[in-house]
């Protein structure tokens, strides 16, 4: 048996998963052998961070700011339960569940990213530790 | 749920920027809501930026506790200027504790701003002009008086 106490966002662009008590957590696996991981879902592109904080500024084409902020808000609770099942099922590492869930945050960013040149939205990453 | 607001968090906000005197009405460093006009260069507008949170519940009544996404953008012709104000008005916005604020005859209650991000100089305001935007996010607990 094991409990996950915390699955929590922290951030602009962090999803954290953090296991309390490792004596537990039996049956659950970590890749890497470690105890606790953590996601970062970004956009590399130089001037991400001025798109994502200027609500002042129009997009006709479509988007808008908060572009990462937005969907990390609206799925949230999704992406919470979502690692919590996959792990607790015993279908992924926390590895994995976290690279799913980062990606699919990558995802719901992206149909919120403006798109101009489309050179912000293929910037967006996902990195597990 | 959150308690209905008649007005949006930006407006209650912006009316207590006003009341601090960290910013005005119509005189120097104006100070709108949701909607940044083009004149005059030295302005500061604040906007909402996501739902609320629902953050749990009170426990002595049960109330839902909510954390509305809010973000002061600074704009300013210069550099110095436009940095002094934004680092006056987060640090005017970290002591709003408990605060009555009136929007239209409809009181409210700012119990707090949290998760006050650092100021961010986002450099001018390409394409328009360049005139240099600073902004500041952070989280209100806000709810009408009773």
């Amino acid at each position: 048996m094991f409990n996950f106490f915390q699955a929590k966002f922290k951030g602009l662009d962090t999803l954290k998963v953090r296991l309390q008590k490792p004596g537990r957590f039996a049956g659950v696996r970590f890749k890497s052998g470690k105890m606790s991981g953590r996601a970062e879902v970004g956009y590399e592109a130089p001037y991400a961070i001025y798109v994502h904080e200027n609500m002042a500024m129009r997009h006709p084409r479509g988007g808008q700011a908060k572009y990462l902020t937005a969907a990390l808000t609206a799925h949230r609770s999704r992406l919470q339960n979502q690692i919590i099942d996959d792990v607790r099922r015993g279908v992924s590492t926390v590895e994995e569940a976290l690279q799913r869930a980062g990606e699919d945050l990558l995802d719901e960013s992206k149909k919120l990213v403006p798109v101009d040149t489309g050179f912000l939205r293929d910037s967006g990453y996902v990195k597990v530790f | 749920m959150p308690q209905t607001l008649l007005h949006s968090p930006a407006d209650i906000v912006r009316q207590a920027l006003i009341d601090l005197g960290a910013v005005t009405a119509d005189g120097a460093w104006p100070c709108y809501a949701t909607h940044e006009p083009d004149t005059p260069d030295d302005v500061v507008t604040v906007y909402n930026t996501q739902d609320g949170d629902d953050d749990g519940r009170s426990f002595p009544d049960g109330d839902a506790d909510c954390h509305w996404g809010l973000q002061i953008r600074v704009r300013s012709a210069r550099e110095d200027e436009g940095w002094a104000k934004a680092h006056a008005l987060r640090k005017a916005v970290l002591g709003v504790h408990l605060r009555d604020v009136s929007v239209a005859d409809t009181g409210y209650v700012i119990y707090n701003f949290s998760s006050v991000r650092q100021v961010w100089a986002l450099g001018t305001e390409t394409p328009q002009s360049d005139r240099l935007i600073f902004v500041i996010n952070f989280t209100a607990a806000v709810r009408p008086s009773s």
